[in-house]
C-alpha cells in the first residue's frame, strides 16, 4: 500500500466527539429555519394573547393586587420561556428517532468514540438549542417594564439549561422505545402539555388548592419555572426551587447517559 | 489504513457456534436468528454472505459490527475476542460499515458528514482535511463534497456513504445490503466501484464482507457463504459452488403448461423460480438435453440451456429460493 487513506489512530477523545456531534445538532437546526420560526412565534403569539386576555382578572402573588396588562405579561413571560424550552428540547429526542431510522446513529455507534460523548452531544446539542431559542423571548421582559441584570440573565440561562437537560433526557429515554415520530409526538404531547399547564406558568401555585396544588408541587417543571420567575425579578429566590431545578437537570443527564451510554438494543 | 495487530496471521473474523435469539413481540414465539453459526473470513479476502431475507445475514452483521452481542458462542476479530470491552473498542478502530440505510445526515453537506465521521475516529485539523480529500478523490465525489446529502441521487449518496466508511482507513469493510433501493445502473456502478477499490493501493489488503440476496453481486466475491435459517449451508468460491452441481439447466417460461408436460415426460423434475421453470439436466447438455430441446422447439416453447447459477446451488442445498422460502410446489 503506497499511501493510506488516513492514519486514524482511533483515539477519538470524548471532548472532540462531543464538540463535533453537538456542532452537528446546531447545524441541523440552522438548516431548518421554519422550525426555528415556529418554536419562537408560537410562544410569542400565546404570550401576547394571554397577557391581553387575562390582564384584568389576574392577581399576581408578588403584587398582591390586581395586575395590569404589563403585570400579567411579566408573570407569564417565564412561563412562555418554559413552554419554549419544553417543546424545543423534545425535538432533540425526535432527532434521535430520525437518526436511528436513517442510519446515522448506527454509523456513530460502530465508531470507537466513547458512548458517554455520544450521549453528551445529544443532551448538550438539544439543550443549547432550546436555551437559545427561549432566550430570544427575553427582551420582552423589558417591554413589560421588568428589567434584569447580567446576573439575572445568567441565572435564567442556568434555569433554562437545567429544564432543557431534564426534558431532553426524559425524551431520549422515551424515544428509545418509540419507533415512529408521530407516535412520539402523541405521547409527548400527552405528557408535556399537562406538565406546562401545571407548572405555574399560567397561574401561580399559591392560588391552587387540593389535588391541583399537589400535582403542581410534584411537577419538577413548576420549580424550574419558579427559578425563572426569580431570575427575571418576577418572584423571590427560593433555595428549594433552585435545588429542584438542578436536580431535574441532573435527572435528564442520568437518563440520557443510561439511554445512549449503556447499549444499543433498540437499533 | 488503520493498523491490524502487527504480524497477526489470525483471520479477520472468526465466528464460532454463535446463537442469537430474539424475543417475540407479545405472545409471538422467540425467533432464533442465528443457530450455531460458524464462519471464518481470511484477512484481505472479499466474502459475500448470500441468503434471502430472514436467513440471518443482518443479525450476523449487527454482531460483527459490535451493535449486538451473541447469546452463545464467540466472535473473534483479528484474533481478539469481542466479548471484551477493550477488544471491541480496538476492533472499532479498524472497522468500516455501510448499512442498508446510508449513515449520513441529509441536512449536512457531504464534507460536513465526513468531518463528523473523522472526529469520531480521532481525525482532526489537517489530518482530517487530508483524509477527506483522499477519500473524495478515490470515490470520485470531490466535486460534490459541498452538496447537501439530501440533494444527492441514491447512487451518489451510497458512494458518499462508502466514503464515510472508508475515511478512517478500515482494515475490514462490512456492507449490509448496501445496494438496496438502488436502480439497476446505480447498483452496477456501486459494485464496479468496489471492484476498482480492490486494485487501488489505498485500500489494498482490506477485507470486505458483503451481505446480499442477489446472485450477480455475490458472483463478484472471492468466496460465497450461503445462509439459511441462521446457519451456513454452502461455502466456497462462486464458480466452485456452481460447478459442484454439475451439468446444465433448462429454463422455460414459468406458466407454460406445455413446458411442464414436456419436462415431466422427459423424466425431469422442474421448479418455478424467479419467474422461470427450471429443470436440472444432470450430466450435461448431452443426448437427453438435445431431445428435450428439440421437443420444446417443435412445440413452440421458448427455452434456454444454461449453466447452473448460485440460485440453483442455493435451491439444491436448502429447497428454498434466494427471494424467500419456497412456496408450495415451487421448489424442486
Amino acid at each position: 500500500m503506497s499511501r493510506p487513506l488516513a492514519n486514524a489512530d482511533g483515539s477519538a477523545s470524548g471532548l472532540a466527539t462531543t464538540l463535533a456531534l453537538t456542532g452537528r445538532e446546531l447545524t441541523r437546526v440552522l438548516r431548518q429555519p421554519s422550525r426555528i420560526v415556529a418554536t419562537i412565534a408560537t410562544p410569542v403569539l400565546l404570550w401576547v394573547l394571554l397577557a391581553s386576555g387575562f390582564s384584568r382578572s389576574f392577581q399576581s402573588p408578588s403584587e398582591g393586587a390586581a395586575g395590569t396588562a404589563a403585570g400579567y405579561g411579566g408573570y407569564l413571560l417565564p412561563g412562555m420561556l418554559t413552554m419554549t424550552v419544553l417543546f424545543t428540547s423534545i425535538f432533540g429526542a425526535i432527532s434521535m428517532i430520525e437518526d436511528r431510522r436513517e442510519g446515522f446513529l448506527q454509523s456513530v455507534l460502530v465508531s470507537p468514540a466513547p458512548r458517554w460523548a455520544i450521549a453528551a452531544s445529544k443532551l448538550l446539542g438539544s439543550s443549547i438549542v432550546a436555551t437559545l431559542q427561549a432566550s430570544v423571548l427575553l427582551p420582552a421582559a423589558f417591554a413589560v417594564g421588568q428589567g434584569f441584570g447580567p446576573m439575572g440573565l445568567l441565572l435564567c440561562a442556568a434555569a433554562l439549561m437545567c429544564t432543557a437537560l431534564g426534558i431532553t433526557g426524559i425524551g431520549l429515554a422515551a424515544a428509545w422505545w418509540i419507533d415512529s415520530v408521530q407516535g412520539f409526538h402523541g405521547v409527548m404531547n400527552l405528557v408535556l402539555m399537562p406538565m406546562w399547564l401545571l407548572s405555574g406558568s399560567l397561574f401561580p401555585l399559591e392560588g391552587a388548592s387540593g389535588w391541583l396544588r399537589a400535582l403542581m408541587m410534584a411537577n419538577p417543571v413548576t420549580w424550574c419555572t419558579r427559578a425563572m420567575h426569580a431570575a427575571l425579578g418576577a418572584g423571590d429566590h427560593q433555595a428549594g426551587a433552585w435545588l429542584a431545578t438542578g436536580a431535574f437537570g441532573a435527572l435528564g443527564v442520568a437518563l440520557g447517559w443510561a439511554t445512549l451510554g449503556r447499549g444499543v438494543r433498540r437499533l | 489504513m488503520a493498523d491490524r495487530p502487527a504480524g497477526s496471521t489470525a483471520p479477520a473474523l472468526d465466528v464460532r457456534d454463535v446463537v442469537r435469539t430474539y424475543k417475540g413481540a407479545g405472545s409471538a414465539p422467540a425467533r432464533r436468528a442465528l443457530d450455531g453459526l460458524s464462519l471464518s473470513v481470511g484477512a484481505g479476502s472479499w466474502v459475500a454472505l448470500l441468503g434471502p431475507n430472514g436467513s440471518g445475514k443482518s443479525t450476523l452483521v449487527r454482531l460483527l459490527a459490535t451493535l449486538e452481542r451473541p447469546d452463545e458462542g464467540r466472535v473473534l476479530a483479528f484474533g481478539d475476542d469481542l466479548a471484551g470491552r477493550d477488544a471491541t473498542r480496538r476492533f472499532r478502530r479498524s472497522l468500516g460499515v455501510v448499512f442498508q440505510h446510508p449513515g449520513l445526515d441529509k441536512l449536512l453537506t457531504v464534507r460536513e458528514n465526513l468531518a463528523a465521521q473523522g472526529a469520531l475516529h480521532g481525525l482532526r485539523g489537517r489530518a482530517a482535511r487530508g483524509a477527506i480529500a483522499r477519500v473524495a478523490g478515490l470515490l470520485e465525489i470531490a466535486d460534490r463534497v459541498h452538496d447537501r446529502v439530501g440533494t444527492l441521487s441514491g447512487g451518489l449518496a451510497r458512494r458518499c456513504d462508502l466514503a464515510r466508511a472508508l475515511l478512517p482507513g478500515p482494515t475490514l469493510l462490512i456492507l449490509d445490503e448496501a445496494t438496496a433501493g438502488l436502480d439497476h445502473d446505480s447498483r452496477l456502478g456501486f459494485l464496479d466501484l468496489l471492484d476498482r477499490l480492490r486494485g487501488r493501493s489505498e485500500t489494498a489488503g482490506m477485507t470486505i464482507l458483503m451481505t446480499t440476496h442477489l446472485m450477480d453481486e455475490a458472483e463478484r466475491a472471492d468466496r460465497v457463504v450461503m445462509m439459511h435459517a441462521g446457519r451456513v449451508v454452502l461455502d466456497g468460491p462462486p464458480a466452485a459452488l456452481r460447478e459442484a452441481l454439475g451439468g446444465a439447466t433448462i429454463r422455460c417460461p414459468a406458466h407454460s403448461g406445455e413446458a411442464e408436460r414436456i419436462l415431466r415426460d422427459a423424466g425431469l423434475e422442474s421448479a418455478i423460480r424467479a419467474g422461470e421453470r427450471v429443470a436440472s439436466l444432470g450430466g450435461g447438455a448431452g443426448p437427453q438435453a438435445g431431445l428435450v430441446a428439440a421437443t420444446l422447439a417443435s412445440a413452440g416453447v421458448p427455452f434456454q440451456i444454461a449453466p447452473p447459477t448460485l440460485g440453483d446451488a442455493y435451491l439444491a442445498a436448502t429447497g428454498a429460493t434466494l427471494t424467500g422460502p419456497a412456496a408450495p410446489g415451487e421448489a424442486a
